[in-house]
């Protein structure tokens, strides 16, 4: 296909964009419906302990009696919701005790109340007359806690459970092993080593649209409108905690704004208002607080992460250990697998990874942009910067000759790979060979210079998916999966890739997403959903272009009347025929019967997660960044960014360099500013949490290798959803080194830390 | 259709207020119950919903809007606080089916992802311009010439933008985009 006639590869505007900039593109909570009433949240104030009874039982009356309230649920008047089963609970961050079940409270913000009124104003007033009492318990509020204490024994038949644990596998991958090891157990004694600490904390995803949802009810069937970026996990588990089968729900998940992770797994609020919504027989409506975002959406767990390296002189690795503490909540399981990347990042004969998993009174953390990928990049990142200083080599030499040009954990070769070229090409558009090696080696303007860099991988994800087709005679062909538009620009590139696999210009195509009366699929998560449900519109659209070659060879008034289909070619919406006759395809169309048209080109399709058995499937890129640091004043600033990623083919670069670019912003959010802020007794909210915000992101420079992985999909893609973010922390803290001689292993990097004298062991002021 | 909560309200016992603004050219009055914020009053009594709740206490941006030309973040502004004003609100920056400059640029430099921040950062930026326009200074402002600073009479760089949209917040990190469209409509405002 020519170059001018294909959508792929161009600059295209988002599809839904115009929506987006005159205020018409809807949200979950921008939905209206006759009758509707409003919900809001009570939670409770403690981290362990009882909440009594009597108390829930006079604060609920107190709120019915109050102006507009119409109903409040509570543990003792809540329907018994069904346990999950085993298989949404075992491997994945859904709860494994059903919200309002029992008087327990096991985190600060667990559900412990639903106040409904007539208005927002009213059903917040409502929460506020609530004054609950509690019998409190000792918390477990840390892994280091969990780990020297006694294990309490489980309760609830298992539903809530202490101790710690160390998890086999990522999710349902199997073969993403979250304990391995490889070569001899002990180093050589030939090789010197790096040996360090690094510690990330409790990360929120903030997307700015709060979790929103709106139920109601009709005969017996449930239709929600909800912020979320799992259709199908949601119907699932709705029907599971409602004892209703899947086909009495529906899910609508119009625009969702931002989810980064968040906005699925944890649907105990969706399901008290599909509840509430039962019980009222009228549309209910809940908008989750930002307070409530912190505790009730998942969050990124802290971690603690040892990691060793061990290479012989001149900086060939001989082992890697990368060991993982981190934290979940008593009722699910949640492992940050942050050492997945390092058995096979770096050659590397001998190889130990660990993850340790404790159970806290913290609610329950979940998959964040990047899981394992985020926090455990910034540890071996860091560890192979410090690696490099070791040895008295460059940062980019170090991990050039360091190269694994196989899958280590499987030996298996990559699909395709060009990270030798992201490090080439970064280093040249970065100017790094101006670099001087030694840190406190360059200023500017009186503060202090650093240019740091790091690796960036993510792995190639694709899982099955489906996707229906409706074609329209007036309007044009609507391909609908049952995906979501979080951000990711899915309606536009799977318009681009309909288009393409067509013959069709893009104003004939359009793409519908969030409805699960659509085709299944995936959780709009691990950057896979262009591969997967790009794959099932790729499918689509050519089962498509095979039938309409059927209907113009087969209309005895077409002009291809009898010819060879395998001799017509479509392209940009005109049929061509081998002997140069052309027409448009779209004028020919409403020269048929409509009907038959519309029916011959109307059907579903299912695309599998393809043949992934002979490649290992991984991205992979380069980020180099300049950061000042104004010691006097504690502040780093991130100046420059240059990154060059290796991700398959790249369908739209105006959407693919801003999706990168916020990736990395959202790295930077992670180096510099975010944290949670518990307070560490109460574990209560203390304080905001600080984003990265227009005065505080580098000027980019992003590149693409941009060469197709045929043997993923179909359309050659890698997804490049996390990648962005990954190795972000850790090329902030090699320039913080470089820049002033401080190896920092604890995020967020504060302005304590970089007004710490250096070096430490001088005395700050000099004897008079 | 909106649902008519006004018999409901009335019935409860609370104190309501009569209200009349004028919304993107339309005037509309109606009683209100007073503790209504000026985005609750937008989003759940008149049908705009194209000014969003990010946070809910003026953090974010995403609910910003323009009450008699100045940007306000309307979750912290209550709505009988500004009896007798004019509000725009994203819905009422387009000219029918033409999109303002504004709204264009940010449709050409994919000034967003989600989406869910840019009426915000629209609005902030509509406004923003306004500012710049006649003279208001910001504190990069200081850092060009005396000159420049005495009389108002700044160019809107980069700096600058970043500097005055600061308070609007994209988790999706599209603030290189939003900045080289606000800029680009400022050039093109000029012109």
């Amino acid at each position: 296909m020519a170059p001018e006639e294909s959508s792929v590869g161009k600059e295209v505007n988002r599809v839904e964009g115009h929506a987006k900039v005159t205020g018409s593109a809807l949200y979950s909570a921008d939905f209206h419906f006759p009758n509707l009433a409003y919900a809001a949240l009570v939670q409770s104030e403690i981290p362990n302990g009882r909440v009594e009874a009597e108390s829930l039982r006079t604060s609920a009356e107190r709120a019915s009696r109050a102006p507009g309230v119409l109903f409040v649920l509570t543990p003792l008047n809540c329907p018994p919701l069904n346990v999950l089963s085993r298989d949404l609970t075992f491997d994945l961050p859904l709860e494994r005790r059903p919200p309002l079940s029992d008087l327990s409270v096991q985190h600060v913000g667990q559900h412990l109340a639903m106040v409904v009124a007539n208005s927002p104003e009213n059903a917040t007033d409502g929460v506020s007359l609530f004054s609950l009492e509690y019998v409190e318990a000792a918390p477990q509020l840390s892994a280091e806690e969990v780990l020297s204490q006694p294990v309490p024994a489980d309760e609830k038949n298992g539903q809530i459970r202490h101790g710690s644990y160390l998890p086999d596998h990522f999710v349902k991958l199997t073969e993403e092993k979250l304990q391995d090891h490889r070569g001899p157990a002990e180093a050589s004694p030939s090789t010197f080593q790096v040996d360090s600490t690094y510690t990330t904390p409790v990360n929120a995803h903030y997307p700015i649209e709060l979790a929103s949802t709106i139920a109601f009810w009709e005969e017996g069937k449930l239709t929600v409108h909800d912020s979320t970026r799992w259709i199908a996990g949601e119907r699932k588990a709705l029907a599971g905690y409602l004892g209703i089968p899947e086909a009495d729900i529906r899910i609508l998940s119009p625009l969702v704004g931002g989810a980064f992770g968040s906005k699925s797994f944890l649907w105990m609020h969706v399901a008290l208002t599909a509840v509430a919504a039962r019980e009222l027989q009228r549309p209910v409506k809940l908008v989750l607080t930002r307070d409530q975002m912190f505790s009730s959406t998942g969050h990124r767990p802290r971690t603690k992460q040892r990691i060793q390296l061990s290479a012989f002189e001149g900086g060939l690795i001989e082992g890697s250990e990368h060991h993982t503490l981190t934290e979940t909540s008593t009722v699910a399981h949640f492992c940050e697998p942050a050492g997945l990347s390092t058995r096979f990042l770096y050659h590397s004969p001998r190889l130990a990874v660990s993850h340790q998993v404790a159970r806290i009174n913290a609610p329950t953390p979940c998959f964040m942009r990047g899981p394992g990928e985020a926090p455990g990049l910034f540890a071996l990142e860091s560890a192979m910067d410090e690696l490099a200083y070791s040895a008295g080599m460059d940062p980019v030499q170090l991990r050039v000759l360091n190269h694994a040009d196989i899958d280590q954990t499987n030996g298996k070769t990559w699909s395709t790979k060009h990270l030798l070229e992201c490090y080439e090409q970064g280093r040249k558009k970065f100017g790094w060979e101006k670099r001087t090696m030694a840190p406190r080696s360059m200023t500017r303007d009186g503060v202090q210079i650093g240019w740091g860099m790091a690796t960036a991988t993510y792995p190639g994800r694709r899982m099955p998916a489906g996707c229906r087709v409706i074609t329209n005679v007036e309007r044009g062909v609507e391909f609908a999966s049952a995906t979501h538009e979080v951000g990711n620009g899915v309606r536009t590139v799977m318009s681009q890739v309909a288009a393409d696999a067509c013959g069709l210009p893009m104003e004939r195509v359009s793409f519908a997403s969030g409805d699960s009366f659509f085709p299944d699929a995936p959780y709009s998560g691990a950057s896979q959903t262009t591969a997967t449900v790009g794959s099932a519109v790729y499918k689509a659209a050519m089962e498509w272009q095979q039938r309409v070659k059927q209907l113009v060879i087969s209309d005895a008034a077409s002009p291809f009347h009898s010819h060879d289909p395998a001799a017509l070619t479509i392209t940009a919406g005109v049929v061509h025929s081998a002997d140069g006759f052309s027409v448009g395809l779209w004028e020919l169309l409403r020269t048929f019967d409509t009907t038959t048209v519309e029916h011959a080109l109307t059907f579903d399709v299912q695309s599998d997660a393809g043949d992934q058995e002979k490649f290992a499937f991984q991205s992979f890129g380069a980020h180099f960044c300049e950061v000042e640091v104004d010691e006097e004043i504690g502040r780093a600033t991130v100046t420059k960014w240059v990154a060059v990623f290796d991700c398959g083919r790249v369908l739209n670069p105006k959407l693919a360099r801003n999706q990168i670019m916020g990736g990395i912003t959202f790295g930077l959010g992670m180096a510099l500013l975010e944290q949670v802020p518990y307070d560490a007794k109460t574990s209560l909210l203390i304080g905001e949490y600080y984003l990265p915000t227009h005065a505080d992101r580098p000027d980019f420079d992003i590149s693409f290798i941009d060469k197709p992985d045929y043997a993923l999909d179909p359309i050659g893609v890698r997804g490049i959803g996390e990648i962005g973010a990954c190795g972000v922390p850790a090329a902030i803290a090699n320039a913080i080194f470089h820049a002033t001689g401080k190896r920092l292993r604890d995020l967020p990097i504060m302005l304590e830390q970089l007004m710490k004298p250096f070096p430490e062991s001088t005395p700050h002021m000099e004897a008079v | 259709m909106m649902p008519d909560h006004s018999q409901e309200q009335a019935s409860a016992s609370l104190p309501t207020f009569p209200l009349t603004l004028n919304i993107n050219g339309e005037t509309r009055s109606l009683e209100i119950d007073i503790r209504t914020t000026l985005l609750d009053l937008l989003r759940e009594r008149l049908n705009k919903p194209g000014t969003k709740k990010g946070c809910d206490h003026g953090l974010c941006g995403a609910c910003t809007v323009s009450v008699n030309g100045e940007r306000v973040v309307s979750c912290l502004t209550l709505a009988a606080s500004i009896d007798g004003s004019d509000v725009l609100t994203i819905e009422g920056l387009a000219d029918g089916a033409e999109l303002s400059s504004l709204q264009q640029c940010f449709l050409e430099h994919d000034g967003f992802q989600c989406g869910y921040c840019t009426p915000g950062q629209i609005s902030s930026a509509h406004a923003m311009l306004a500012e710049h326009a006649r003279g208001d200074l910001s504190m990069v402002s200081f850092e060009t010439t005396r000159e420049a600073v005495l009389t108002g009479q700044l160019e809107l760089t980069e700096h600058e933008v970043r500097e005055r949209m600061a308070g609007n917040i994209c988790r999706c990190g599209a603030y290189a985009n939003i900045v080289a469209a606000v800029r680009a409509a400022d050039q093109r405002g000029r012109a």
